[in-house]
């Protein structure tokens, strides 16, 4: 069959409209070339043939194609990159949140080439303070007993205070606006999500109608790379029957499954599922009452041994651990209701020693705080505030409409005739629903086929339900966030590395492996706080002690014969083994507890009340000086009377206020010259009494001030669990050994190193990152050159196509006007 | 697959390389602009880490300077006191004194008062020179800055009673009532015509009586009869009364318990000024034997310490410094004076005669104790013709004047001694200012740029970013489109 007349006319039209087609994808490509997340698009065009083998064509017939047709216009992607660049992205999101948090930090504590001008700059703030203190402590051991300089000191010791006060608040504040973003970074989250979810829904109807949707795909490909930066995710297209043969894509997003235990399924937890979206939150959690006002019993957690208050967990009374499922009438070890108490390892047991111990509770302690500020102990009445570990919960997945994602698992088994009747016989029925009582339905039903088979085809419904994430479940910028949030390094707390419970209401759900290598903002408030005390500590412990003679004996006030205030030393009186007679043995500071006659600490810890096994032996030697016991009762002497006492010196010179002298939980937001220290001279020059002044030290004796000298410039051990916030919670191993100027040094070259260490990730999967791009550019994006060439390639084919039309024209009116014509 | 190069593809790319630049020539003009390699521990942890160990220590050094400077202008104080007290002891060495020691009595030996009053000044001076102050401190103190180390004080009279009403003050016991003062019963009085009495055989009447007697029973004849009558005491004596009227003593009183000092000559005053003077250190009489006394000064002079760190490494062990690594910045006046308490002294005060060796007890070991004493027994001496005004006190002064060369001899040395420590401290400022040089010279080395190698850097930097434009706008402004005609 050979083309009509005009056939030929149809060709060159659609060649045109090819053209034009051609000029438009092209126009568009050149347009959008600037617009972010444009993909490029190319014409798909099939060369058009009508007609199959006729059954009587002549074989001499010529089948000639009949032009061409624009078949649709489609993207140019690789899907293998995106995936490349999504992991990237994530790794990007992440170390770029953590590197910017450090900075954050690194601008509040990182003092190198700070530092004021007097002595040459780059000193450093606190460095140059911990100097001046120490410089000022040397001037006077030399002048002392001179005012001015013991303001030196002091005026020095303000100035430190004065700093990490600075320093704590600055990095509260910065945990305050970390703590914002999370909040806006989680909306930010929700927002693309939702976004995501609605372009799904869009598209998928575009699909229903034939449209490709291009536009909507960039635009989603675009929003997920901006939740791939936020989270790693893992995205994944699967073919969504929608019945009546017809099939549209689904994309399906989910957590990449970071989570190092294996055992943890939460880390795959989805977020889109094609029109279904979920949305994350931040737990919230009854607000915690932290008053700790010990004039209110109902704000103190905790009971100390004395039965007083305490909102201490280092005071509190360690009792065992009740089994709140007790049952006298359990005799069987293995049930729940066994034992009075539970042991370690959560099961039962009627033995105090072999249970679990647990801080002793204050039974009026009301747990949370309303939002008017009051306590309650009721959870629905609370304000509800972020969880202290930020974690997150991904909801149930919805559609646009609130309509659930109900998954469905399809099973199709051929059965007998004979069970096919059963079943039916059995069931009354073809359809069978059973709730299956764990939130799942299973359908069964029974099918013949036209062609004689019998079929049970099992519909298992599972709703979709909202998946608590772990602490590790997640990667990326949110997931940085957190951990700038939480992390506290070595200061964490031994729960976090030890918890395997997978409580779901536990902050810790699951044991964090790698918690004591990351660092966070909490862990330069703790590095701060720890630096902090342990300064407060050793100077209130050097300020306070007991007067001595000029040999270590420690004295009381005596009289000599003329009259004359003497030192006379303090003595214990004991029997030796093997003896019967009593004798004095005097108390020596420069006699170790350990080097101390086992006969002599007996008697001391008998007259004190005190067990050296639970307290130090200093601390029982200077309870005796102080002449009461651990009850506050006089120690009687041999004699009958009371003890002489010792002569106690001494106030703090550090407390948690300017305006008391209270040593107790001092951080670095609260440390501050004390009281005492403030209105006047409190340095103790010297604990050794000059012997020709009574029990008065020699006016110019600096022994102690050397000592509070030698307490900045030698070598201090910190250890993570002597904070206020992580005592009794963080381990007790070794953190640093040295100065405070090289434990502060040392704080500032862990940021540093963080810093460095994040800015290099950061560098490396930025430049992957980077390469990647240009790989999914080199493919995807639009270039002038490729367009130009289009533009040339369309443009003449558009001329060849009107020429073609006009060499048709010509023949026709040749053949039309000009054949077998005669004029 | 060859690789399909875009125009967003190089724009992006262009854009991070331009970037780069930027950053790179950024980085170049902040470390000449702050002078430094680095402004963060981030750029260079270890170095920044290094460098602020460096100038902590620089800190410490300079301060540790500032110190050892301090102690050198105080011992320098201390030099110049202990030069004043060489040289007095020097002019002391000289004067007459010697020559008494030496047997060469000046032909007007009435000059020893006058020589005596010049050793007592001397003392006074020196013990002035001692109490000198560095600042508002006093240099010779010990480890007491702030009270003045070396004192006057009367010498006290050990049997002094300051009650006026004690017993030890009346010499009579008082008829009843008329008592000035009643103590336990007992009334007490000073006024002999209030003292209680009692008639006592007059022991005067007995024995003449008693002659008398034995006369009588031995005379044998009228004459020897009538001259022992003469010696009846009842006619030839009625002065003497055969009873007498006893007044009852206080058995407790004592004279000398109302004076509170005493004099140089052992008598008793209450006017300070006339007392014998007696020196104390820290309130602690130098020249005392009392355990007590001894106790506190031997802990004044050895044991008690004033550490300062200036460098020498300062450590503490179990809380205790450890000696070696300070500097003792106590300087006890009673040390460099020579001591304190007293020896006894072997003299002959004739070489040619054995058996005037004597060894004399109480002989202060301190020199201005015994330039004191020197004084005191030379201005006993008798203002005419220089006799000492005892034996004893002679023989006192030969012990005194032995002892004197010997203690003037370990003043000296002690003096030296100072000097010695002195230098060792200028030394010790040498190394300190060395110390802090190179630690200077560390930390800038580590931080501070080399401004010409900096400069450079800054410089290809700021070509590559010019470059790095240049190229971009050829890169952006060429491609087919722009050969393009239609």
């Amino acid at each position: 069959m050979g083309i009509g007349t005009f056939g030929s006319f149809t060709q060159a039209r659609l060649a045109i409209y090819a053209a034009q087609a051609g000029i438009q994808v092209t126009g568009n490509n050149i347009s959008n070339i600037n617009t972010e997340g444009y993909t490029r698009q190319r014409l798909d065009q099939s060369s058009l043939y009508i007609g199959g083998s006729d059954r009587y064509s002549s074989k001499y017939d010529l089948r000639i194609g009949q032009g061409v047709l624009c078949t649709g216009v489609s993207q140019l992607r690789d899907p293998y990159l995106d995936l490349r660049f999504r992991n990237e992205s994530a790794y990007v999101g992440y170390t770029d949140e953590r590197l910017d948090t450090l900075n954050k930090i690194a601008y509040i504590l990182d003092e190198t080439g700070k530092g004021d001008k007097t002595e040459g700059a780059d000193f450093g703030l606190i460095s140059a303070d911990l100097a001046d203190l120490e410089d000022a402590l040397r001037s006077l051991t030399l002048d002392t007993g001179h005012q001015e300089f013991d303001n030196q000191v002091r005026a020095a010791a303000v100035a430190l205070c004065a700093k990490l006060n600075s320093y704590a608040t600055r990095l509260q504040d910065e945990y305050n606006t970390q703590v914002r973003e999370l909040e806006k970074e989680v909306e930010d989250i929700n927002v693309i999500l939702t976004k995501i979810r609605d372009l799904n829904e869009t598209i998928r109807n575009s699909e229903i109608h034939g449209q490709d949707a291009l536009e909507l795909r960039d635009m989603r490909n675009n929003l997920l790379d901006q939740l791939s930066d936020k989270i790693h995710i893992d995205v994944t297209y699967v073919p969504e029957d929608i019945g009546g043969g017809v099939t549209v894509q689904k994309l399906i997003v989910s957590l990449a499954g970071d989570n190092p235990d294996s055992t943890v399924k939460s880390d795959s937890a989805e977020l889109i599922n094609g029109i279904y979206g979920a949305q994350i939150s931040i737990d919230q959690v009854p607000q915690p009452n932290t008053k700790y006002d010990p004039n209110d019993k109902t704000s103190m957690p905790y009971l100390d041994a004395k039965g007083n208050l305490t909102s201490k967990l280092s005071e509190a009374e360690q009792v065992p651990k009740p089994n709140p499922n007790y049952d006298a009438a359990v005799t069987d070890t293995t049930l729940p209701g066994f034992g009075q108490y539970l042991k370690p390892d959560g099961t039962g047991t009627n033995d105090t020693n072999l249970a679990a111990q647990v801080p002793k509770e204050n039974p009026d302690y009301l747990k949370y705080l309303k939002a008017d500020g009051t306590a309650t102990n009721d959870p629905a009445e609370a304000k509800q505030v972020n969880n202290s570990n930020f974690n997150l919960t991904v909801s149930e997945l919805r559609d646009s409409r609130e309509k659930l994602l109900i998954y469905t698992n399809k099973d199709v088994k051929e059965i007998s005739a004979q069970a096919y009747k059963d079943a039916i016989a059995a069931n009354h029925g073809p359809i069978i629903e059973v709730d299956n009582g764990d939130g799942t339905t299973t359908v069964t039903v029974y099918q013949k086929s036209s062609k004689g088979k019998y079929t049970e085809t099992t519909y298992t419904q599972r709703p979709s339900v909202e998946t608590p994430l772990d602490d590790n479940d997640l990667y990326g910028r949110l997931q940085a966030m957190r951990e700038m949030l939480t992390e506290a390094g070595e200061f964490t707390d031994t729960e976090v590395v030890a918890e395997t419970n997978n409580d779901p209401t536990d902050p810790y759900r699951n044991a964090d492996e790698s918690a004591l290598v990351k660092r966070g903002i909490p862990y330069y408030q703790h590095a701060l706080d720890l630096l902090a005390n342990q300064l407060a500590k050793v100077m209130n412990e050097a300020n306070n002690g007991f007067m001595m003679d000029k040999d270590g004996n420690y004295i009381s006030k005596g009289v000599d014969d003329k009259g004359n205030t003497i030192g006379v030393p303090i003595t214990i009186t004991y029997t030796p083994t093997g003896t019967t007679d009593d004798v004095d043995y005097a108390l020596n500071a420069k006699v170790a507890w350990d080097d101390i006659p086992q006969e002599v600490r007996d008697a001391l810890e008998t007259a004190t009340g005190l067990d050296s096994t639970k307290v130090d032996g200093k601390t029982i030697i200077e309870t005796y000086l102080t002449g009461k016991d651990a009850d506050g009762n006089d120690i009687i002497g041999t004699d009958g009377n009371p003890i002489p006492q010792g002569i106690k010196v001494g106030v703090n010179l550090i407390s948690n206020r300017g305006d008391t002298n209270d040593d107790t939980d001092i951080t670095a937001s609260n440390i501050s010259v004390s009281d005492a220290w403030r209105k006047g001279s409190a340095l103790v020059n010297s604990f050794i009494a000059d012997p020709g002044k009574g029990v008065e030290p020699a006016s110019g004796d600096s022994s102690n001030i050397l000592h509070f000298q030698g307490l900045l410039d030698l070598k201090q051990m910190f250890y993570p669990d002597e904070t206020p916030d992580t005592a009794g919670k963080a381990g007790h191993d070794l953190m640093f050994t040295g100065t405070f100027h090289e434990y502060w040094n040392n704080v500032g070259f862990t940021l540093g190193q963080d810093q460095n260490v994040m800015n290099n990730q950061l560098e490396m999967h930025y430049q992957n990152a980077l390469e990647i791009d240009t790989g999914r550019d080199s493919v995807s994006s639009v270039d002038f050159n490729d367009e130009a060439m289009n533009l040339t390639m369309y443009a003449k084919s558009y001329n060849a196509a009107c020429r073609l039309m006009t060499t048709i024209d010509s023949m026709l009116d040749k053949l039309v006007n000009g054949t077998g014509m005669t004029t | 697959m060859i690789t399909r190069t875009t125009t967003v593809g190089v724009l992006k790319n262009y854009r991070y390389n331009l970037n780069s630049s930027l950053t790179t020539m950024g980085t170049a003009l902040g470390k000449i602009s702050t002078q430094r390699n680095f402004n963060s521990f981030a750029e260079n942890p270890a170095l920044a880490a290094r460098a602020f160990q460096l100038r902590n220590a620089y800190l410490r050094t300079s301060s540790q300077y500032n110190a050892n400077d301090s102690l050198i202008h105080k011992y320098d104080v201390a030099w110049s006191a202990l030069d004043g007290v060489e040289k007095n002891i020097d002019t002391i060495s000289n004067s007459g004194l010697f020559s008494i020691i030496r047997g060469e009595n000046e032909p007007d030996a009435s000059g020893r008062n006058a020589l005596g009053q010049d050793l007592c000044a001397k003392a006074r001076d020196i013990v002035q020179t001692m109490n000198g102050r560095y600042g508002e401190d006093y240099v010779f103190g010990g480890a007491e800055t702030l009270s003045v180390p070396f004192t006057w004080v009367a010498k006290e009279n050990p049997e002094y009673v300051e009650d006026p009403k004690d017993p030890v003050h009346f010499q009579y016991i008082a008829q009843p009532g008329l008592g000035e003062v009643t103590v336990n019963g007992v009334e007490y009085t000073n006024k002999v015509e209030d003292a209680d009495f009692e008639e006592t055989d007059n022991p005067a009447y007995a024995d003449a009586w008693q002659k008398y007697q034995d006369a009588l029973n031995s005379a044998t004849t009228q004459e020897e009869k009538d001259a022992a009558e003469s010696l009846n005491p009842n006619t030839s004596c009625p002065q003497i009364p055969e009873k007498i009227t006893t007044y009852k003593t206080n058995d407790s009183y004592n004279a000398m318990a109302k004076y509170k000092y005493l004099k140089v000559d052992g008598s008793g005053t209450n006017n300070e000024a006339d007392a014998e003077q007696k020196l104390l250190y820290r309130g602690i009489p130098v020249d005392s034997m009392a355990e007590e006394d001894t106790k506190k000064l031997d802990y004044y002079m050895n044991n008690e310490k004033k550490y300062i760190d200036i460098g020498l490494g300062f450590n503490e062990v179990n809380g205790e410094v450890v000696p070696s690594s300070v500097t003792n910045s106590a300087l006890q006046g009673i040390y460099y004076l020579g001591g304190y308490g007293t020896t006894s002294v072997t003299v002959q005060t004739d070489p040619d005669d054995p058996s005037t060796k004597y060894t004399v007890d109480n002989i202060p070991k301190n020199i201005v104790s015994i330039m004191n004493r020197l004084g005191t027994i030379m201005m006993n001496c008798d203002p005419d013709d220089g006799e000492f005004a005892s034996r004893e006190e002679e023989i006192e002064f030969y012990a005194l004047a032995q002892q004197y060369e010997e203690t003037s001899s370990l003043v000296k040395q002690r003096y030296t001694e100072l000097d010695t420590n002195s230098s060792f401290l200028k030394a010790n400022e040498e190394l300190l200012v060395s110390n802090a040089d190179n630690l200077q010279e560390q930390f800038m080395g580590i931080e501070d740029i080399d401004p010409a190698a900096a400069i450079s850097d800054f410089i290809f930097a700021r070509y590559a970013y010019d470059s790095a434009l240049k190229v971009g706008n050829s890169v952006l402004s060429q491609s087919l489109m722009d050969y393009m005609n239609f």
